[in-house]
């Protein structure tokens, strides 16, 4: 009996093998076959339009001369390992505090989830008039006397990404609070109990006994962060605009703007091969390690 | 040995007024209020009249509160030539939403099945290549992919768009239908296939209804996606079939004239309505839905 | 006003054997979503329904946003009948790629072909043929200022560079926001070109952008330019990054601001706002007069569109050049028609300036979207960006614009 139904007759397989048909149209065409064409674009001497005028390295060698996309990688860089531990540690803290309870449970937890729901193209306005030196807490704090709290970061180069950082945290950490808040409702109340009763101080018992529970509920968060943290755009453009200067530059505004409005898209596809390359390069150890090679979803080997 | 798997928090009961309660009530509050900020001055400038917001702090209560800007922002705005406010708009993101949404979590769910449950062929480098295509920027596919639809046709339609977000829900949901199914008992499904049942009858009957959590929960992410998207919407829908946040946009970028603010943060909170509205009234299922294993590593 | 309908319908009616059921339509895809550059549209819009044609409103919120959406368009073989450009080199790919259709007929119909604007038909002329219709002529380098701030702190008119200087000096004394500044990148790759000819001269920004002439660029005079630019930088307020114009403009009007260094549509807020308090300057220093424009490009419509397109757009070439429609359009955007016997009436000091500076050719001067591509562009506003916030020294910025010309296409 096992065996037979371990190891499905070919006859059964076909038609789930159709079913997965969709999704392998979805990665061949639609991924594989654009990322092909974008990677064959980047040798062209392409601009607004696509041509075929194969032009080996050039687009390449331009794009590691341009100061606005070493300053997008550094910069991607910065942005998603910072706002990317920040939402998991203030998600952490704001799940943690949540399964206290406490009262208006509902309220508060909607009120740490909004942010998510809200497109940033429209609460980046009112940030940015929250930080705008002339009108939000900057002109509050100058007009009651004190002029040395000027909250003119989002102006400045130096600090304007930590801005935009803060705003990315303020947008997902809801987001993440919701998982690990589910996670820890998962956790057997008999550990807890005895964790506690054995007198474990609190900080040691969440970071000792908890996080490591909610490992694999963290480490989903963290991939669901990543993979919005890589592709950010819309909170950049609403914030700053890529400035002062270039100061908040990033890989998908790079490659937008020369794609349509410099009408460069040898350019453009070349910063897009790089993408790929750097994703793969990161991601593909890991991704391959967790979902390809070892145990696949049933536990058994594959 | 089995915890608590409903809402019931897990903490120890607490004694009245400790330290470390009232500690953490200010957490919670200076939290929210950081939080509400934004929220806060949309909604008060959307109350307010031009004068007062151009003389006043963001900050301040409107002085005579009305809702003509919300009025404006949805019968009379103009958003290009046309003033007819965001309205249309919303039909058509209901339009584009519904079938959307349905085709994403459809698509997911049951290639996660395939791969779960049925070991198609090469079905872990299907879900690794699906997760390495989704931290590309979209931008990247916007000129292949209008070429792909316009050589099969669709492109400019509305069924281009949904097709769009179809391909960008795709890994995620199918990610996290897979962890789901990873923790159904391998058992039922063999015995569902003793009992003679093939792909399709399987899944309606016995896999499906058991994935609601998840279905509630891959619903509440994708129409957050699928609502707020503007780019896809823009490229991609054609002109009859303009989202809501593209005449956002084109309502809020005003780039000539005096930006009417009320009617801004009025049509900004219109179209941010749906996905507020579904978070407030499913907070809780998402949460469940996670908890029952939606969301795993 | 409409004498030119009959005629347009009966050359329509000539010209093609089944006009009668026909009604010709265009979609046209523009980013003048609101204000008075969209009523100025509105002008298009009506003169063209007059003439019997459907205008079907394709308004998209910027312009980066519409170009996106527009070639997306004629990638996908679905082109909008008319797209908004600026006059200039934008089109140079899109003529090579044959992607877009002449407009000889209509503009010879129109009259526009024999009285053009000789600058701007020259830019939208490609192998004999004219592939664009300037709605207008707009102005790049204007100084705009608020007379009573300036009659308060005894500022000087800032018509020479000295009196410039004093002009911001007295100004921040005085504790008043002397420059409204629009830190974006195309704002501040005007205000720098506005110095480059103002301070450095009729001739000196010829060699830079239309020689290309790399000693020009390493030249003292030049770096007296940047010199200034920099030192601009001192008499704004600290909310200037990623301010929108219109915002800018607006600083004048409520007093905020003294000065804004902006194109002629700043103008067209003041007199939407009806507010005349403002005082005018084309270029401080060298009076050169930098020449812009916006147009609408007709890309080729697919072999399989309607009729109904296909006369739109021809229909729609015309009434955009025609004199009157460029006069409406005009008066709405503060700019000046794309043709010199376009009954314009000066109502204003600033376009009086305006229109003599444009009959003298020595006293013009071309934008910098004519001369280059927008990659360069692209890239000079990028680099301006930059100075401006302080992340470049001057010898970084003079060292990469010269190689930025220097390997333009």
């Amino acid at each position: 009996m096992a065996s037979s139904l371990t190891r499905p007759s070919y006859f059964r397989n076909i038609a789930s093998n159709l079913a997965a048909i969709p999704a392998w149209l979805v990665l061949l065409v639609a991924y594989g076959a654009s990322m092909g064409w974008t990677i064959w674009i980047s040798f062209t001497s392409s601009r607004v339009m696509p041509v075929n005028e194969f032009v080996g390295l050039q687009q390449y060698e331009r794009l590691w001369g341009e100061l606005a996309w070493t300053t997008a990688l550094t910069n991607i860089f910065i942005y998603s390992v910072l706002s990317i531990a920040g939402s998991l540690i203030l998600g952490f803290l704001l799940a943690v505090a949540i399964d206290q309870r406490i009262r208006a449970e509902g309220v508060f937890r909607t009120i740490f989830l909004y942010p998510y729901a809200m497109s940033l193209i429209v609460t980046g306005l009112a940030w940015k008039w929250i930080m705008d030196p002339t009108l939000g807490l900057g002109k509050v704090t100058r007009d009651f006397g004190m002029p040395w709290l000027s909250f003119d970061w989002l102006v400045k180069p130096d600090t304007a990404i930590y801005v935009v950082i803060a705003a990315a945290i303020w947008q997902t950490s809801g987001f993440v609070m919701a998982i690990l808040l589910a996670g820890l409702r998962g956790i057997d109340g008999d550990l807890m109990k005895a964790a506690r009763l054995d007198g474990i101080p609190l900080i040691r018992f969440y970071l000792y006994i908890v996080i490591p529970e909610l490992r694999a509920l963290i480490v989903a968060a963290a991939v669901l962060l990543t993979i919005g943290a890589a592709k950010v755009y819309d909170l950049v453009v609403a914030l700053t605009g890529g400035g002062p200067g270039l100061a908040t530059e990033v890989p998908a505004r790079f490659i937008m703007i020369r794609l349509f409005l410099r009408q460069s898209i040898g350019q453009a596809a070349a910063a897009s091969t790089i993408m790929l390359l750097i994703v793969l390069l990161i991601a593909l150890p890991w991704v391959y390690f967790q979902y390809v090679r070892t145990p696949n979803s049933r536990g058994e080997k594959s | 040995m089995t915890s608590s798997l409903g809402p019931g928090p897990s903490g120890a009961k607490p004694k009245r007024f400790t330290a470390g309660r009232i500690g953490l009530y200010v957490f919670l509050f200076s939290a929210a209020l950081l939080f509400l900020l934004p929220l806060y001055v949309i909604v008060i400038t959307s109350l307010k009249d031009m004068a007062q917001i151009r003389n006043g702090y963001i900050f301040e209560l409107p002085l005579s509160p009305d809702l003509d800007a919300w009025h404006r922002a949805w019968s009379t705005a103009c958003t290009g030539l046309k003033c007819e406010g965001i309205h249309t708009g919303f039909f058509n993101s209901v339009k584009i939403l519904l079938p959307s949404l349905f085709a994403s979590v459809f698509f997911g769910a049951i290639t996660a099945y395939a791969m779960s449950f049925w070991r198609i062929r090469g079905g872990n480098m299907l879900l690794g290549g699906l997760l390495l295509g989704a931290f590309i920027p979209f931008q990247v596919f916007i000129y292949p992919l209008v070429r792909i639809f316009a050589v099969v046709g669709i492109f400019n339609t509305i069924w281009a768009v949904v097709i769009v977000h179809t391909i960008f829900g795709l890994p995620v949901i199918t990610l996290l239908f897979r962890n789901f199914y990873a923790g159904i008992p391998i058992d039922l499904f063999k015995a569902a296939r003793v009992d003679g049942g093939g792909f399709w009858p399987i899944f309606w009957r016995l896999i499906l209804p058991m994935s609601t959590p998840m279905v509630v929960v891959a619903t509440i992410l994708q129409v957050t996606i699928i609502w707020n998207d503007y780019l896809g919407g823009l490229v991609f829908a054609g002109l009859d079939n303009t989202p809501m946040t593209v005449q956002l946009i084109n309502l809020v970028n005003a780039f000539q004239g005096e930006r009417e603010y009320n009617v801004n943060m009025a049509a900004t909170i219109l179209t941010a309505f749906v996905p507020l509205a579904i978070y407030l009234v499913s907070g809780r299922w998402f949460v469940r839905g996670i908890a029952a294993g939606a969301v795993k590593g | 006003m409409r004498i030119l309908t009959p005629i347009i319908i009966s050359a329509l009616m000539v010209s093609t054997a089944y006009a009668q059921d026909a009604a010709p339509e265009a979609e046209v895809l523009h980013w003048f979503t609101t204000g008075a550059a969209a009523a100025a549209l509105g002008e298009i819009s009506q003169d063209y329904q007059e003439a019997g044609g459907v205008w079907i409103d394709n308004a998209v919120a910027s312009g980066e946003a519409a170009r996106a959406v527009g070639f997306n368009r004629m990638v996908g073989g679905q082109p909008p009948s008319a797209m908004m450009l600026n006059v200039g080199r934008q089109t140079d790919d899109l003529i090579d790629q044959g992607l877009l259709a002449p407009i000889d007929e209509a503009a010879d119909a129109s009259g526009w072909n024999q009285n053009a604007v000789a600058a701007v038909k020259e830019a939208v002329t490609r192998n004999g043929h004219i592939y664009g219709a300037p709605t207008n002529v707009n102005g790049q380098n204007w100084l705009f200022y608020n007379k009573e701030l300036f009659e308060r702190v005894g500022a000087p008119v800032p018509d020479t560079w000295e009196n410039f200087w004093i002009a911001l000096d007295k100004l921040k004394a005085e504790g008043i926001t002397a420059l409204a500044v629009g830190a974006q990148p195309w704002q501040l790759s005007m205000m720098f070109n506005h110095t480059l000819a103002g301070l450095g001269g009729h001739d000196l920004y010829l060699k830079v952008f239309a020689d290309r002439d790399v000693e020009a660029i390493k030249s003292p005079e030049f770096r007296e330019v940047v010199d200034a630019m920099v030192k601009m930088r001192d008499y704004q307020d600290p909310g200037s990054p990623n301010r929108e114009w219109n915002i800018a403009a607006n600083m004048l009007i409520t007093g905020n601001a003294a000065i804004q260094i902006h194109g002629d549509w700043s103008q067209a807020e003041f007199d939407a706002a009806d507010w005349d308090g403002y005082g005018c300057l084309i270029g401080t220093g060298d009076k050169s007069f930098i020449m812009g424009g916006d147009m609408f490009v007709f890309p080729k419509l697919s072999d399989n569109a309607s009729e109904e397109r296909k006369l739109g757009q021809q229909l729609l070439a015309q009434v955009m050049l025609s004199a009157d429609t460029q006069v409406s359009y005009n008066k709405n955007k503060s700019s000046v028609p794309s043709r010199t016997d376009a009954k314009f009436e000066i109502v204003d000091r600033c376009k009086a300036q305006a229109l003599s500076a444009m009959a003298d050719p020595s006293l013009t001067l071309p934008a910098d979207g004519m001369l280059l591509l927008p990659d360069t562009v692209g890239a000079l506003m990028e680099l301006e960006g930059e100075l401006w916030a302080g992340t470049v020294s001057v010898d970084d910025f003079v060292t990469r614009f010269a190689n930025a010309i220097e390997y333009a296409d």
